[in-house]
């Protein structure tokens, strides 16, 4: 796909996102209370201009797109490169994104220290890197340095989770 | 005056004073060289240290980790695209690609010295007109940091790449995230939900490193051949003096910007960055190539956060008014040891004050020295290999996010901004534009609202005197000469597939 349809669709998809953050999401969204006196003191009063804002922007956009489309047709500007399609590694950014949140998750109950250990080790692995037991030792290494320097040095308690009592 | 200064001299010349600005220096790098350690931790930590010392050493110590840590946050954001400290965020813009493109010795040598020049010409400004800026800081109510925060905004532009309309885009997804919280008029809630971590809103480390340090992780993933070996090259390359003469207008320039945005309380080095480095990039004949791995744009960068920090002190000494959080610890740290700082200190404990600005000018070559070892140190991580420094990286990223707030909330909004950040690469979205806004948008709303609150509701108030009027104009300025700079690109034929993504393997 061309870099102008992928702003023309963009323009017009924020588009339509402005309208509906405006007019359905935003009155649930934000809280006003009833004796606003200045319109523009209502805590609705600058996101609004924001959201505006951000529907004309996305409308320039959309337009400049089409306007470069039209010079493409027209032979005004050269058509240039075609956006590369790399499904190998899509597949491995949306794996990547969602061992992100596992991750996140998996540190919500089983505490920062061990699931970083873990969590090197297997992002390095979806690299493809195959020495692995030359990683993952410095993987564990790094995470329990880290653990310990936040720990005795900026004083930051770091949670274990449920590995809690397992390090000194 | 001279009596004053042999006092001065006497309550100075102590080796652990030396020691103690020496030590603070090289903590405030390493401290400021870790993702999520900010300055301002690094002197909260140092702060009980201090109880035991003789006032000037306990100051000198809390001042070195402060300079060290600003200087320190542009080691990460060159090497790993990781920002130190958010006032750093603005150096990944060239230095990251100057790493990229095998010259990251380069990069890291140009912001050493434009950090050390910039802190030199700080601490002057700090010790000659402290008195001047503080009264000028002074004049500065909510319509004059409207006009200024106004003014500000127009840096988007010059952080935008070749699609204003984008950069724009990406600056109000920046504004939009910025009004999450409750209402500071009202004290309602504005798309917080009832979740009472949403209430505060949104804390600037975890959206600055999701921003920026996640995405290029991310994305390393779909495209893991790009300039692997050059990265690992550069670590000999080095600034050389003609590269330091060939930035030395914009780190100059950028010097005075600091000062200027540092006396004034509540700025803060991020936005010193960004004008700065917007300015060098408006008027560089090599403007073109900002973005793009321009050592005048690191030079731009550094210079102007690091200029802000002798001259945060500024309105602390001469008005006793913590400018930042920072300036607010030492505040602390001079009240603990039974001193006031204010007009007061200067008829009462003069003696000290010339012994702290000594100090204060020493630090600047500790910051040569240190920083020089530093990139030394720091630059093996170059040589370690993207498939293994990406996942470590992410780590450092979330112990650096976590310790911030204690919170396991602002790790998660950090991987949210990540993957935000990765789309908006993707749709070729510019990350710069997101956050200054993000940082920008609270001051300008907050003093919009509070000139209108004091003016009932008059708009007269913000053209009430000459600061207003003549941020106004440069406001008018900036728009005109944007205005000019894009009606001549778009007569000009446009190049083909330039913004093609070209990174596909």
């Amino acid at each position: 796909m061309h870099e102008a349809y992928k702003d023309i669709g963009l323009g017009v998809f924020l588009t339509a996102v402005s309208f509906l953050v405006l007019f359905w999401f935003m009155p649930v969204a934000i809280q006003s209370p009833g004796n606003v006196t200045e319109v523009a003191l209502a805590p609705a009063f600058w996101p609004q201009i924001i959201v505006v804002g951000l529907a004309v922007l996305s409308g320039v956009l959309a337009m400049q797109g089409v306007v470069r489309l039209q010079r493409i047709r027209r032979g005004a500007e050269e058509r240039g490169p075609p956006v590369g399609r790399n499904v190998l590694g899509n597949v491995k950014v949306v794996v990547a994104i969602a061992l992100l949140f596992a991750y996140y998750w998996i540190m919500t109950w089983g505490g920062i220290v061990v699931p970083s250990m873990v969590a090197i080790v297997v992002f390095t692995a979806l690299h493809g890197e195959r020495r692995i037991h030359y990683y993952g030792p410095i993987g564990v290494v790094f995470s329990l340095a880290l653990y310990y320097f936040f720990l005795k040095v900026a004083q930051v308690p770091m949670p274990l989770g449920i590995f809690e009592g397992w390090l000194p | 005056m001279l009596e004053d200064l042999a006092a001065a001299l006497a309550l100075f010349a102590h080796i652990e004073n030396i020691f103690a600005l020496a030590g603070g220096v090289a903590i405030g790098i390493v401290v400021g060289a870790i993702p999520g350690m900010t300055s301002t931790m690094g002197v909260a930590l140092t702060l009980p240290f201090t109880f035991g010392m003789p006032p000037v050493t306990g100051i000198l110590l809390l001042l070195g980790v402060y300079k060290g840590g600003v200087y320190g946050g542009s080691i990460p954001a060159i090497l790993v695209k990781a920002p130190g400290t958010p006032a750093a965020s603005c150096t990944i813009l060239d230095g990251y690609p100057m790493a990229r493109k095998g010259e990251a010795g380069r990069a890291l040598d140009i912001a050493l010295y434009a950090s050390c020049f910039a802190d030199l010409v700080s601490n002057l400004s700090l010790i000659l007109f402290a008195s001047a800026l503080a009264m000028l800081a002074m004049r500065f109510g909510p319509p004059e940091y409207f006009t200024l925060i106004a003014f500000s905004l127009t840096i988007i532009a010059g952080v935008s790449g070749e699609r204003l309309s984008k950069g724009f885009i990406a600056a109000c997804f920046g504004l939009i995230t910025a009004t999450v919280g409750l209402d500071l008029v009202y004290g309602t809630g504005r798309f917080v939900f009832g979740n009472v971590e949403l209430m505060a809103g949104l804390s600037f480390i975890p959206v600055l490193i999701g921003l920026f340090a996640l995405p290029e992780i991310i994305d390393y993933y779909a495209h893991r051949v790009l300039g692997e070996r050059k990265i690992l090259d550069s670590v000999k390359s080095h600034a050389s003096w003609q590269d330091f003469k060939h930035c030395f207008k914009t780190i100059v320039r950028g010097s005075l910007i600091g000062v200027v945005m540092g006396a004034i309380p509540g700025v803060g080095g991020a936005p010193a960055a960004f004008m700065s480095y917007s300015e060098a990039k408006r008027t560089s004949p090599r403007g073109d190539n900002f973005g793009k791995g321009e050592i005048e744009g690191v030079a731009a960068a550094e210079a102007g956060n690091n200029g802000v920090a002798g001259a945060t002190m500024i309105p602390l000494l001469a008005l006793g008014i913590p400018g930042d959080v920072i300036t607010a610890v030492i505040l602390g740290a001079f009240m603990i040891h039974g001193l006031r700082p204010g007009p007061l200190m200067f008829q009462q404990n003069i003696d000290l004050i010339y012994a702290l600005f000594m100090g204060i000018a020493l630090s600047s070559v500790f910051l040569l020295g240190f920083g020089k070892i530093a990139i030394r140190g720091f630059r093996r991580i170059a040589a370690i290999p993207y498939s293994f420094l990406f996942p470590v990286v992410l780590v450092l990223c979330v112990f650096g996010t976590y310790a911030i707030n204690h919170s396991m909330f602002d790790v998660l909004v950090m991987m949210i901004m990540g993957v935000v950040g990765f789309l908006m690469q993707r749709f070729h979205l510019p990350a710069a534009p997101f956050l200054i806004a993000f940082i920008l948008g609270p001051l300008l709303e907050d003093s919009f609202r509070q000139s209108l609150l004091l003016s009932r509701g008059s708009i007269d108030i913000f053209f009430r005197n000459e600061i207003t009027w003549f941020f106004w104009l440069l406001t008018a300025l900036s728009i005109f000469v944007l205005v000019r700079r894009n009606l001549k690109r778009s007569r000009q034929p446009a190049a083909a597939g330039t913004e093609a993504y070209d990174k596909t393997e």
